[in-house]
């Protein structure tokens, strides 16, 4: 689960990609799921995930972007599973509905691409300010990249004080699930209870600065839309279009039945 | 039996070498004081005391038995860890549930725990506070309660890691006094940066310097404490009365400086004056 929260976190690089502005990623992002989500066959759906893999490597974070597709596959096999248990209870597991599971399977990954080339190439501050010029409120736009920027300082806690009640005798990895849920009870209060006293201490820290004196904030930084930013946000509109057409206008046929004639035929 | 720790090397999963070949032997009854700049490896060595890191290279070994062998929970029952900040380890909704945790978790009978619990809380001056909520009570209080919920299962090496941040004056006198008062029962280690708090102990501790994971300095506080030149590698003050009289000494005063007692300084400068009156 953690190597695939890391296949999140913003890769600082020089790329292309990471020199676009956020919002036509945010929209390049918003698109893709549009479109994975419209489309339900198989064929379709694995163009969808297979023309990311270009744009990774355009971003220069393929590595990253593989780790994140590698760590996702356990929920991929949960998906895959739990789908096919149901149809089979259904009564109806057919090579026709493995392609349909298939297909749920794909779009799966589809989202995780796209939302991982968003996010592994757009630093949390460049996230914020498109929200902020988007015209999200100002505190909505902070609440977030606070919480981003605490998750660490949250994880450094939660080790200390696993070390500090382990010295104190208590063992973590022993006996059944529900006992051993239960021993993550002195683990969580104090690093609740530190993070209230921390949310209060930077409230009292921020109000201390003047945070909200004036209504109407100004940044140091603009988002300021280029000509390539116009150019991406074109060609991200346009395969939209032709997603979007091609949903409508063709049927695509379902991929198993000819796979397993070709290797029928050459068995 | 000791706590030896042999040529210990620890590097953490980012890749810093906290410890870089590290030795240091604690017989039961010793008094040691640890000291050393921020990052010199103080914390990390203490967390292999009890086995909470294993060392990546060389081994400690607690009375005989090496820590990458037993669990944390079984050398903690020996070795008893006293975290910095209080904040990250009280949890329970009373101070007496809080001094019982670890008890529990070894598996001490009922009427045992009970009674240490009333020992702890006596001993501390808790008494007044066994059923308020520890996350209610001062910073002073607080470390109080973290450090009876430790010795209350009588360990055999007492560690502790900065023991004073944090604390007043009136405070530290009372940290002070409750720790001179296990000395000689029990193996204590401390670290910490208060380099006054540990000259005015007595009996004085042995010293360890340490910085850039390594052990630069060890013996009598008189002798480490006061030599200017592993004082400044430690990132350390001289403390007030080395200070006075190296000084004085300056100003042609024939006094000696490697003295921590006040008592022991009025008496050497009486002494110099006398003869060079």
């Amino acid at each position: 689960m953690s190597s695939l929260l890391e296949g999140f976190a913003f890769q600082k690089k020089d790329s292309l990609l990471h020199r676009l502005d956020p919002r036509v990623k945010l929209a390049y992002a918003v698109a893709m799921m549009v479109i994975a989500a419209l489309h339900y066959a198989l064929l379709p759906l694995i163009i969808i995930f297979l023309a990311q893999v270009p744009l990774a490597l355009l971003g220069k974070v393929g590595r990253e972007f593989a780790r994140t597709i590698r760590a996702s596959l356990p929920l991929v096999l949960l998906i895959l599973v739990t789908n096919a248990l149901m149809t089979w209870y259904m009564g109806q597991l057919d090579i026709y509905a493995v392609e349909r599971i298939l297909a749920l399977a794909v779009r799966f990954l589809a989202f995780v691409a796209s939302f991982s080339i968003f996010t592994l190439t757009t630093s949390p501050d460049d996230l914020s300010l498109a929200l902020e010029q988007m015209g999200v409120p100002y505190s909505f736009c902070f609440m977030f990249r606070a919480a981003l920027r605490f998750t660490p300082v949250m994880a450094r806690e939660a080790r200390i004080t696993m070390d500090a009640q382990r010295a104190r005798g208590l063992e973590l990895d022993k006996g059944g699930l529900l006992a051993r849920a239960r021993r993550y009870i002195p683990i969580l209060v104090p690093l609740v209870v530190n993070a209230v006293r921390r949310a209060w201490a930077m409230a009292e820290a921020m109000e201390s600065r003047a945070w909200g004196a004036s209504g109407k904030r100004t940044s140091l930084y603009v988002l300021k839309m280029r000509e390539r930013d116009y150019v991406a946000l074109c060609v991200i509109f346009f395969s939209l279009l032709m997603a979007v057409y091609a949903y409508w206008r063709f049927s695509f046929p379902y991929l198993l039945p000819y796979i397993i004639a070709a290797l029928g035929v050459r068995a | 039996m000791p706590i030896e720790v042999r040529d210990v090397w620890y590097v953490y999963p980012n890749g810093v070498e906290a410890l870089r070949g590290v030795s240091l032997t604690i017989r039961e009854g010793d008094f040691v004081v640890v000291m050393g700049p921020n990052g010199a490896g103080k914390t990390t060595l203490m967390k292999t005391l009890n086995g909470l890191l294993k060392p990546t290279r060389g081994q400690v070994l607690v009375d005989g038995v090496d820590t990458r062998k037993a669990t944390v929970a079984e050398l903690a029952r020996k070795v008893g860890l006293v975290f910095q900040n209080p904040d990250h380890q009280l949890f329970c909704e009373t101070v007496e549930e809080e001094i019982a945790f670890a008890l529990k978790n070894f598996g001490f009978p009922e009427e045992e725990i009970a009674k240490r619990v009333e020992w702890a809380l006596r001993t501390f001056g808790l008494e007044e506070y066994r059923d308020s909520s520890p996350l209610a009570l001062s910073g002073g209080e607080k470390k109080r309660v973290a450090l009876a919920s430790v010795l209350v299962w009588d360990p055999k090496y007492l560690v502790l890691d900065e023991p004073t941040l944090g604390q007043d004056h009136a405070q530290k006198e009372v940290l002070r006094e409750l720790i001179s008062g296990f000395l000689g029962q029990r193996a204590v280690v401390m670290v910490t940066h208060d380099i006054e708090f540990v000259a005015d102990f007595r009996p004085l501790p042995r010293v360890v310097l340490m910085a850039g994971g390594r052990v630069i300095a060890s013996g009598r506080a008189e002798e480490v404490l006061t030599d200017p030149e592993l004082l400044a590698r430690a990132c350390l003050l001289r403390p007030q009365v080395p200070e006075t009289l190296y000084r004085l000494r300056e100003k042609g005063l024939p006094v000696r400086t490697d003295v921590l007692s006040v008592e022991e300084a009025r008496d050497i400068i009486l002494a110099a004056l006398g003869a060079g009156a």
